[in-house]
């Protein structure tokens, strides 16, 4: 059986500027992590805003595979609030750093994020610095 | 300011699997708002393709949310039954979209539609410890979803 997979577009790209990474500790050979965000850009064909200081992200290592749970808001350029929730990999053997975010607000102009499934292509950008490629699943 | 192009990979879908879910009556459980809880129970189903095949597990369900303009917020949880007999479990949320009243009231009355003529996409997570299904716990998915013959069918796609 073939399938044809549902179109990518891009819709803005993320730069989240991060601070020092704290240990939270570990149990039963898990490492959980705590990355804070502290600002950042958003820009792209379909958003345009920054990043709101607070949240972070919460990750979880375990052989090799780190599991990305990042919580933190958007201001748009018109001054609507949106709260992200960024889950995702990081696997160290192939490099592969994929998310999946899901989006929160009630901003009638920004509704769209919040009926659409998307996915997130994300590198790092500097010592200091991510970006995450935003895809809406068409 | 101008940032420079971010060096990313293009991303890409690779279809993985197809779950054909066998679902039950929907039971309204109510709401607060303009918000309505609908709960549809999963009894059966088969899984198959290139890389994961097996049965769909009674149990579970679909709960899902009706915010009353179209949209039906979408979380399903239960189980896949592998043909190795290993258990996942997948967590699949999504979005149901509706072009009008009307098609929305034949979809919950589980009439067949084009999918042409609706959005109904999914973010799915699974969660397993056997070894040769790890890759579906640290592996990012997108679901394309459909309603046929009284079943919802859901294509899975893995994102490289």
């Amino acid at each position: 059986m073939t399938a044809t997979p549902p179109v990518l577009r891009h819709a803005f790209d993320v730069h989240v500027d991060v601070g020092p990474t704290e240990r939270v500790g570990h149990g039963d050979g898990e490492l959980l992590e705590f990355t804070p965000v502290v600002g950042g850009t958003v820009a792209g064909p379909m958003f345009d805003g920054v990043v709101l200081a607070g949240g972070g992200d919460w990750s979880t290592t375990r052989r090799g595979v780190t599991t990305l749970e990042a919580r933190y808001l958007l201001r748009a350029s018109d001054g609507a609030v949106i709260d992200i929730v960024n889950r995702g990999f990081w696997r160290e053997r192939d490099r592969y750093f994929r998310t999946a975010p899901v989006f929160r607000t009630d901003a009638p102009q920004h509704r769209w994020l919040t009926e659409h499934v998307f996915v997130g292509d994300a590198a790092d950008e500097s010592e200091t610095r991510i970006v995450i490629r935003m895809f809406v699943v068409e | 300011m101008t940032l420079p192009e971010p060096d990313l990979p293009e991303p890409r879908l690779t279809f993985a699997f197809e779950a054909r879910v066998d679902v039950a009556p929907m039971v309204p459980i109510g709401g607060s708002g303009a918000d309505a809880l609908l709960f549809f129970p999963i009894t059966g189903g088969t899984v198959s393709g290139p890389k994961l095949n097996g049965v769909v597990l009674a149990g579970g369900g679909d709960w899902a949310t009706d915010r009353g303009n179209l949209v039906t917020e979408l979380e399903a949880r239960y189980l896949v039954q592998a043909d190795d007999g290993t258990v996942i479990d997948i967590v699949n949320r999504g979005f149901h979209v509706a072009a009008s009243p009307e098609q929305m009231e034949r979809m919950i009355a589980g009439e067949d539609l084009p999918e042409s003529e609706y959005y109904y996409r999914t973010s799915p997570m699974f969660r397993t410890d056997a070894p040769q299904h790890r890759w579906l716990t640290h592996t990012v998915f997108v679901g394309m979803a459909r309603s046929e013959r009284g079943q919802v069918c859901i294509r899975f796609f893995e994102l490289a």
